[in-house]
Order: structure tokens, then C-alpha cells, then sequence
């Protein structure tokens, strides 16, 4: 039996409005060659100067995984000739990155070597022209983190989850909104397989251009698999480069050792080195967020919260913080108000009504404020509204302005509750209908639902049936004895 | 500190240059000739002598995250001896 | 007749006596007069006039900018909006800058009029400034003989009189050593005092914008100009200009100056030592008190240079492969990406730069860093440890900036290690990163011009442009 052991090496894109080194926009999509300046155009002349955003980016992610932060830290180049990397150098960290050691809990924890702050490069178009490359140095200088594991990593599947753990926590920090698909969040992984009873490292791989989550297990699992039959048939892997092809659905060599890359690194003298004092390290601790595993078990142990609705509800900051926004002010209203209970009512709006409308106006603002929401939710516990009520005043209250109450009456969406508005009612349905009330008494129990149906139509479907049908189970046996 | 003409090699191929034979045998001589000048620096006790990267080693010199607008694609463009659209032209990039 | 200072136009404009635009068209007349020294590479005459009658209108209108009438010329490693640059080299053929350079940028807001560019060594590399693609420089004041470099070409038209004062670069001496060989003043500022950005790169750590001028007045006024720090050049200093205006010395009491040993060894030439023993007797005789220093380190200084700047060149220079701008070779079009670059970069750029380049290269490659690279940057350290203890004991240092008073053309092409030992006096200073100034200090038996070098602390400059003003008034130049 063969395990594997996979190390990631994690580029993700920093939420910036400028570059790394220089002011020129970070803007996506735009005209190609139009967000760039002499800097990111690698002009002769133009020096880098770094970005007090990224150095804050990298603290934020180098604290929310417990790195060691550097108080000095040494920006690099990095030497190679690519058309797209105008310098002839990329801007990184070699020797002494800005964050070492940390980890991420993926179940277990996967430990993280470092961190770094880097550059990225242009954009290199290989199918527009047959003849030539095209190349939109757009991207030129947009600042990167590096996040890379050590070999801790055993199957696809937990690199997957570990690159997803990864996502959620960079959108939590919000230092990048980690999309793979539009690169924002890239992925290499070091492959090498062993025998289970080993402990050694046997000779590994890397595997580039995997852009999707499914990507990166697919290449992981071919790349695995590949290997354990070169060495079933005899043979030895050999370090390389390989380049997973999605459409083939396979990895193919890129290029061998001996064409491995010298890099030349030195510390770039045109960057002072990076210090992190400890006042700044205290001041970027206090903004960070609760992250998501602190949250999700907050939820169950003192929300009492299903694991499941806890999961869904922490997925992502925006909705754990209108989740706890809504509970709070529905806590305050309630006059000694339950939070267990509070919690259950507005996760189950929060999963419903919310999270569906976010889905179908994507990327639009909550439909609700959190104080409308707690309104709502504060009908629905006091038995006011139907689920179904509840449903369409969420839809009227997303439209109209006016308390959960105010809209709700306009629509007539809430049940009445009360004994006093439906006694009388009830009252006139058993007198109108002498003949069901007849066959009530010889046992006909059935007809119990005519009598409901009649006194729900009479209030136009807004009592709550099982007020309804305990008051007349009540008059009938008055009656009836 | 002998420079061998296999070495002049592998160092032209990593800076992008290539030279007629006789430069390498003539380049394979200066370089060995001035790798053994710097030698003289083994002479020098750097125990404990922290390696000098910067003039100043201030954490002045970052700026804030502003925008200014760049350049614009005409003028991005302007140098490149070669472009197609709004792109630069280069020749075709094999492998990686 | 003598072409004037700008002390000397700003006093004739001041008096009315001439008018910004005549005083650009005379140096114009005397730039073309001059093109056999070949000083220029590019002179925008009529974007030079124009910008001149500007600030004639502006002293009409009473809003004379400070530098009003200074007439200046660039070297060409400087970018100038829209101006050809082309760094001595066929790699940037055709390249026209996007940007000014900040000291550039400060000079022309306070009124300076730029002439043109200047020639110099390929990328800055040389002491010779014979290495251009656009030929060499000749020295006005030494037939047959190079002007130094490799900002030579500023040195030539300062002394020709081809400009008031001209901008320069200096990495490893290249202002101090062709002002001293063409007898003009050049200033290598501390590193850090004048914003780097828009000074194509040749060895960052190491380079320095700085002024070439006739007066040591003339000097501090371009250095005030465009000194001070640029959120452009995270290495520039939040240090304010030096500002000496009219603070000039009457005598050299209690000044306090080291004569560094080992800048006085073998190989140094008989007559500048004796020229600067002479300066020496006159600052003594000024009150000055003069005693030996030791920089015990300074035997290392060409070694940990050139490691150090030809690894960080080669660094600098990889952006030059005429791919999105500069000298694309004949036949590119049937050339793949890789025949390309080695192409363009091996046509592109002369024997001197490719040297470099290949030696940066190796000692930057894998399994040489620690033993070049790192262990140059160590000594670099103790080399600047040697002058914070000298600078302990005395507040400047005096020192030739040259072993020999010139050489002849073609004599140093052949050997480059004999080049580089010529910078043994003035590379220490960059390493250091401490300001440098090169002032005239007399005349050669051999009829040649011979310079004195003054170190300071950093950030020190106002010391050296005053007691470099005092040696030109006490030699009574």
C-alpha cells in the first residue's frame, strides 16, 4: 500500500486598490494594457515602493493562522526571463518571509512553512495569435500571498478541503475575495508518493495550473495514481514540473530538474527591509474577525445551534455577522427572551428566506436590515405569522417600507391568535352547520377539519390552525356533553 | 578561483546571452582572473559581521494605498517595437 | 571669453544686462560649436528656448522661479518626459521616456531650462566614458586623453562651457573622478539625500544622482533644488536640503580633517600627492587641524564593488530585452522567443556591460551567493564601520579622487581589472554610502587638471560644499 504526501503552495490575491509597488489600479477586467503605469511596466528608471495595505494583508492572514510574524522581513528578487515579468525579476520574499510557522485546522492541523509577499505577473495570451504571444500586463505588480504547507497533507480530497479552508478564511480576513475560477486563488502542489510503513519522503513533483477545487483533486488523485505505477512497474519518479490539463483530464511534463530555475535571489536594494513593530502587530490582532471555527463552535455550545445550521451560518463573515446582528436586536425585543430560542428562529430565516433571496439577486445587499428581520422573527415566535406568512411578509417586507407589523397588517399575514376574535366566529360556524355538529356527536371525529376549514375561510386563512382547531375541540365538547 | 568555459556557458545561457567561441575562451580568462582578485576577500574576518543589504535599514518608505491613475494603453504601448490590438506582440511562448 | 556661472548669468539677468532665451541660444551656439567632443547625445534646442522664454515671462510678471536662467544638461541614464533615452546603449533604440526623473522633475519646477542629454559609459559602466554606443568623449582640457566617467560627457559640458552645470550619476565615482580629470566641481550626495527614481539603475544600493558644476556654489544650489525625500524612492531620506546659502567659511578654524592613510600608498601619482599636501599646508595655515586617519579596509573596497555591483546590475539590466520597448535585431521576425532574447540582448548590449552582466550572473548563482555575494556585503559593513570610527575622530576626510591624472584613450580597454583598480579611491564612498566632493585642487606638471576629493558624514554635504568653496578661494582658482 502507498500513501501520498502533498505539500500546497497557495498564491492569493490581495484586495488592494493599488498594486504592490506602485499606485496604478488592481482593477479586474479592464481594458488590457490600461491599468499600468512606468513602475509596473518594468520602465528603466522606476523603483517599487511598497504598499502599507499588503503588509497589513499578510499580518492579518500570519496572525489568524498563528504564524510567527517577523519584526524584519526582506524583500527579494527573484530572477527569470518570461515575457509577461517586465523586471527580468519578480518582487518576493526568499530568506527572511514576513510570516513562518502557523498552521490550518482541517480537522487536524496542517502546518504552514511560511508566508510571503509577492508580486505577480502579466497575463500571456497563447491562442489569440498563431504565430506570437500577446501579452496584457495588467496584472503586473498586483500584490500575492504565498501560503506555503509543509508535506502534511495525505489524500486530494484534504487538499481540496484544506484549499477550501484556505478561501474561507482569506474572505473572513477579507484580504482577498479568493476566487479560483478568476485566479484570485491559485494552487501548486508538491506530489510525492511512499509506503504506508515508511516515514521517508520519496521524490516528488509539482503540479501547476489548477484552477478549480475539483481541479486540484483531480490533478492530486491522476498524479498519485501515476506515480504508483511508475513505481509498481519498476521505475522512479523523476523531479518535475507537470501542468494538469483539464480537458485531458491528466498531468503532463512541463519541465525537468535539470531545466529547474536558478533564481538568483538577493534582497532587493531598492526595498528597505519590512518592520513590524509590536504596536502594529496589536493593532492588526484587534481588527481581526472571529474566525469561522471560534464562531461555528460558539454557535453550538452557547446558541445551541444544530452543527448544521452552524456550518451554513459561518460559511461566510457577511452572513455570520447579519446572523448575529438579527439575533442580538430579536434578544433585546423578546421580553425575557430565550437566546436558544431566538437563535433557532432566526437561523431558520437566515437559511431560508435570506440566504435564497442572496442567491437569486447575486451579489446584492441583504434584502432586510437585521432590526426588520428581528421584527419578523419576533411575529413568527410570539405564533403571529405561519411559516408560510412569514415567507411572503419576508417577500413584502423586502419591497415595501414599514415595520414587520405595519406590513403585515396591510397584507392581512397574521393569525390571529386570540381566543376573544375567534370564540365568536367559532361560535356561528357549529351554529350555522347543526347537521356536522350532529354527526361530530355521534362520533363522526372527521368532520372536525370542515369546521376548521369554515372558521379559517371566515378570517381569511390567517388564524393559526391549531388555535383553531383546540378552541373547537373545546366548544364541541361543550356542546356535545 | 578557476571560471571554466562550461561555466561561462551555463552563466551566459541564465543571463540570455550567447558569444562566439573565442569570447568564451576570452570572457572564461577575465572572469577567472577577476574571481581571483575578489578572492582577496577570504583575507577578511566577517565572523559575526552582519552582511550590509541596505545603506539605511529604516521602515520608512511604504505609501498608502491610493490609487493614481497609470498611464493609459496608448502610452503603454508607445515603446513596444511590436503590438496587435491593445496587446503586446512577442514571439510565440513554447512549453512554459 | 569665459561662459559664465550661473552666478554670473543670475547677477546679468538680475541687472537686466541679458534675457533667459539669449543666454540658452549662446550655449546652444556653443554646443554645436563643440561636437567634436561628442559631450551630447540629444539637445532640444527648441524645447530649451521655448522654456526659456517661459521664464522670461515669469521674471516679467515677477514670479521668477528660483533657479531662473540655469541652464542644465542631463546625463543620459536620466529619464526626461518624451526625451529620447538611450543610456549609451543600442539596447534602448528608439525608447522615449514616459516620466521625469524626480531630480528632474524639482529642476525644471524651479525654473531650470534643459539643454539635452549627455553622454556617458554604457549603463554607467566605465571611467572612461569611452563605452557608449554613441562613441567616446574627449577631453577639452587633455587632448588624447578621456575625460573619465562615466559621467563624462557632463564633466565635458560643464568645462567646455557647454552648460551651467549638468546632472550626473555616481555609483562608484563616476562624477567624482570626471569632474576631477576634467578640473570642474562634482558632488556625490549621501545616499538617499536626492530621490533615485528616474535614474536608470545600475547598481541600486550604490548610485547616486548628484550635480557637476564650475563653482562649489553653483553645486549646492543644484543640490538644494532637487534634494529630499520622493514617495517615489522608498531608500530616500526625510532629510532636509542643506541649504548653505551664505553660509560660507572665512577660515577653517577648528574644522577638524583626516588624511586617510591608505589613500596615500603606492601607485598614488607624485604630483597630485604633492597638490594635495599643498592643500593641506593651506587649510593647516587656515586654522584647520589636520591629522592621519586609518580606513583600514579600503584594499577591499574594489573587490566588494565590483561583486556587489555587477550582481545587482545583472539584476537590473534583465528588464532589457527588447521585447516591450528598446533595439529589437534584424530578422526578429523569424526568431523564436529564446533565439530572441539572447539576440537582443547580446547585440544590444557592448563587451563592458556583457562582462558585467556575466560576472553578476555568476556570483549571484547557485552555490557562489555566500561565498561572493554575502560575504561582499559583509566586508561592506566593515567598510563603513571604518568610516563611522574615523568620523568619531575628525569631521572630513581629504583624499585624492584619482591614482593617476588621466590616461589616454584605448589604454585601459583591454584590461578591465586595471579599470577597475583605477576606482580605488573614490568606490569606498558609495559602499559607505557617505556624500563625496570632487573640487578642482590645481594644474598637473603634464598640463592636466588634478582634483581633490572631501568625504563627510552622511548628510554632511554643507561641510563639504563650504570647506570645498574654502580650498578653491585659499588655491585662489
Amino acid at each position: 500500500m502507498y500513501e501520498a504526501v502533498i505539500g500546497l503552495e497557495v498564491h492569493c490575491q490581495l484586495k488592494t486598490h493599488s498594486k504592490a509597488f506602485s499606485p496604478d489600479s488592481t482593477s479586474y477586467g479592464a481594458r488590457p494594457n490600461s491599468c499600468v503605469d512606468p513602475v509596473s511596466l518594468g520602465h528603466p528608471g522606476t523603483l517599487p515602493v511598497l504598499n502599507r495595505r499588503v503588509i497589513e494583508c499578510a499580518l492579518k492572514l500570519g496572525l489568524a493562522t498563528r504564524c510567527r510574524i517577523a519584526r524584519r522581513s526582506v524583500m527579494a528578487r527573484k530572477h527569470y526571463f518570461y515575457p509577461d515579468l517586465p523586471k527580468g525579476y519578480q518582487i518576493s520574499q526568499f530568506r527572511e518571509p514576513i510570516c513562518t510557522g502557523g498552521f490550518v485546522d482541517i480537522g487536524r492541523r496542517i502546518r504552514l512553512t511560511r508566508i510571503h509577499i509577492e508580486e505577480d505577473a502579466g497575463k500571456s495570451l497563447h491562442d489569440r495569435d498563431p504565430h506570437a504571444t500577446l501579452l496584457d500586463l495588467n496584472r503586473c505588480g498586483v500584490p500575492l500571498l504565498e501560503i506555503v504547507t509543509e508535506p502534511d497533507l495525505r489524500t486530494a480530497k484534504e487538499a481540496s478541503v484544506f484549499l477550501q479552508k484556505m478561501r474561507q478564511l482569506v474572505r473572513y480576513l477579507d484580504i482577498s475575495d479568493g476566487n479560483m475560477e478568476e485566479g484570485s486563488l491559485r494552487c501548486d502542489a508538491n506530489v510525492s508518493v511512499r509506503k504506508a510503513s515508511s516515514s521517508g519522503l520519496g521524490v516528488k513533483t509539482e503540479i501547476k495550473n489548477m484552477n478549480s477545487f475539483r481541479h486540484v483533486e483531480r490533478a492530486i488523485d491522476h498524479e498519485v495514481a501515476r506515480q504508483i505505477r511508475v513505481l509498481e512497474a519498476g521505475g522512479t519518479v523523476t523531479e518535475q514540473t507537470r501542468l494538469f490539463d483539464a480537458a485531458e483530464r491528466q498531468t503532463r511534463q512541463m519541465r525537468s530538474k535539470e531545466q529547474a530555475h536558478d533564481y538568483r535571489y538577493f534582497p532587493d536594494p531598492d526595498l528597505p527591509p519590512v518592520e513590524v513593530t509590536e504596536g502594529m502587530r496589536r493593532a492588526i490582532l484587534l481588527t481581526l474577525p472571529e474566525l469561522p471555527d471560534a464562531r461555528r463552535h460558539r454557535y453550538e455550545e452557547d446558541l445551541g445551534l444544530p452543527a448544521y445550521d452552524a456550518g451554513v451560518l459561518v460559511e461566510e463573515r457577511h452572513i455570520a455577522e447579519y446572523f448575529e446582528a438579527t439575533h442580538a436586536e430579536l434578544v433585546r425585543v423578546v421580553r425575557d427572551a430565550d437566546p436558544a430560542a431566538c437563535a433557532k428562529v432566526v437561523s431558520n430565516l437566515v437559511m431560508g428566506d435570506v440566504m435564497r433571496a442572496l442567491k437569486e439577486n447575486r451579489g446584492a445587499a441583504f434584502a432586510l436590515a437585521p432590526e426588520r428581520l428581528a421584527e419578523l422573527a419576533h411575529l413568527r415566535m410570539a405564533g403571529k405569522l405561519s411559516s408560510t406568512g412569514a415567507q411572503e411578509l419576508f417577500a413584502r417586507m423586502s419591497r415595501e417600507d414599514g415595520s414587520a407589523a405595519a406590513v403585515a397588517a396591510r397584507h392581512r399575514l397574521l393569525q390571529v391568535g386570540d381566543e376573544e376574535a375567534l370564540r365568536p366566529v367559532a361560535a356561528q360556524v357549529l351554529r350555522d352547520h347543526p347537521k356536522q355538529v350532529g354527526q361530530y356527536a355521534r362520533g363522526k371525529r372527521t368532520v372536525l377539519g370542515f369546521f376548521i376549514g369554515q372558521v379559517m375561510r371566515r378570517f381569511d386563512g390567517s388564524p393559526d390552525p391549531r388555535r383553531v382547531r383546540e378552541l373547537l375541540l373545546l366548544m364541541l365538547d361543550e356542546k356535545v356533553s | 578561483m578557476a571560471v571554466s568555459i562550461d561555466d561561462v556557458r551555463v552563466v551566459a545561457r541564465l543571463a540570455r546571452l550567447e558569444f562566439s567561441e573565442k569570447q568564451e575562451e576570452l570572457l572564461t580568462n577575465e572572469l577567472t582572473a577577476v574571481l581571483e582578485y575578489m578572492a582577496t576577500l577570504d583575507e577578511v574576518d566577517t565572523e559575526g559581521i552582519a552582511p550590509m543589504t541596505h545603506v539605511r535599514a529604516v521602515a520608512q518608505g511604504v505609501r498608502d494605498d491610493h490609487v493614481k491613475a497609470g498611464i493609459g494603453t496608448d502610452d503603454a504601448l508607445r515603446n513596444a517595437p511590436d503590438t496587435y490590438a491593445d496587446y503586446f506582440r512577442v514571439p510565440k511562448v513554447l512549453g512554459g | 571669453m569665459a561662459p559664465p556661472t550661473f552666478a554670473d548669468t543670475r547677477a546679468a539677468l538680475a541687472r537686466g544686462a541679458t534675457t533667459c532665451e539669449a543666454v540658452v541660444d549662446a550655449f546652444l551656439q556653443r554646443i554645436a560649436a563643440h561636437k567634436h567632443l561628442n559631450a551630447f547625445v540629444h539637445v532640444d534646442a527648441d524645447g530649451a528656448l521655448s522654456a526659456a522664454r517661459q521664464v522670461d515671462w515669469q521674471r516679467a510678471a515677477g514670479h521668477a522661479p528660483p533657479l531662473a536662467g540655469l541652464v542644465l544638461a542631463v546625463k543620459d541614464v536620466l529619464c526626461v518626459r518624451d526625451w529620447p533615452l538611450s543610456c549609451g546603449s543600442r539596447m534602448l533604440s528608439g525608447f522615449r521616456s514616459l516620466y521625469d526623473a524626480t531630480a528632474v522633475a524639482r529642476l525644471k519646477a524651479s525654473g531650470a531650462i534643459l539643454v539635452g542629454t549627455t553622454n556617458c559609459d554604457e549603463f554607467a559602466m566605465g571611467s572612461s566614458s569611452e563605452s557608449s554606443w554613441h562613441g567616446p568623449v574627449l577631453n577639452p582640457r587633455a587632448e588624447g586623453y578621456v575625460p573619465g566617467g562615466s559621467s563624462g560627457g557632463s564633466a565635458v559640458a560643464v568645462a567646455a562651457g557647454l552648460c551651467h552645470a549638468a546632472l550626473g550619476s555616481d555609483t562608484g565615482g563616476s562624477i567624482r573622478q570626471p569632474a576631477a580629470l576634467c578640473g570642474v566641481v562634482g558632488l556625490k550626495p549621501t545616499y538617499g539625500r536626492v530621490s533615485r527614481y528616474g535614474l536608470v539603475a545600475y547598481a541600486s544600493s550604490l548610485d547616486c544622482v548628484g550635480p557637476l558644476t564650475h563653482t562649489v556654489h553653483d553645486a549646492a544650489i543644484v543640490l538644494d533644488a532637487m534634494a529630499g525625500q520622493d514617495e517615489r524612492d522608498a531608500t530616500s531620506v526625510p532629510t532636509r536640503a542643506p541649504h548653505v546659502g551664505q553660509k560660507w567659511l572665512h577660515d577653517a578654524c577648528g574644522l577638524r580633517l583626516g588624511v586617510p592613510e591608505e589613500f596615500f600608498g603606492a601607485g598614488l601619482d607624485a604630483g597630485i600627492q604633492e597638490a594635495i599636501k599643498n592643500v593641506l599646508d593651506r587649510l593647516r595655515a587656515a586654522g584647520a587641524h589636520v591629522r592621519s586617519v586609518s580606513l583600514p579596509h579600503t584594499r577591499y573596497g574594489v573587490a566588494v564593488y565590483y561583486i556587489l555591483a555587477t550582481a545587482e546590475a545583472s539584476s537590473n539590466l534583465g528588464r532589457f530585452d527588447g521585447l516591450r520597448y528598446g533595439y529589437r535585431p534584424e530578422g526578429h521576425e523569424n526568431m523564436n522567443l529564446e533565439e530572441l532574447y539572447a539576440r537582443a540582448r547580446s547585440e544590444g548590449f557592448g563587451k563592458e556591460v556583457k562582462r558585467r552582466i556575466m560576472l553578476g550572473t555568476y556570483v549571484l548563482s547557485a552555490g557562489y551567493y555566500d561565498a561572493y555575494y554575502a560575504k561582499a556585503q559583509r566586508v561592506r559593513s566593515l567598510i563603513r564601520q571604518d568610516f563611522d570610527q574615523a568620523f568619531e575622530a575628525v569631521d572630513v576626510l581629504v583624499a585624492p579622487v584619482t591614482p593617476v591624472p588621466g590616461f589616454r584613450l584605448g589604454a585601459m580597454t583591454r584590461d578591465p581589472l586595471q579599470m577597475y583598480l583605477s576606482d580605488t579611491y573614490t568606490v569606498t564612498a558609495n559602499l559607505a554610502g557617505v556624500p563625496g566632493l570632487a573640487v578642482p585642487a590645481g594644474v598637473h606638471e603634464n598640463g592636466f587638471p588634478i582634483g581633490i576629493q572631501i568625504l563627510g558624514q552622511p548628510f554632511d554635504e554643507a561641510r563639504l560644499l563650504q570647506l570645498g568653496d574654502l580650498i578653491v578661494r585659499l588655491l585662489g582658482q
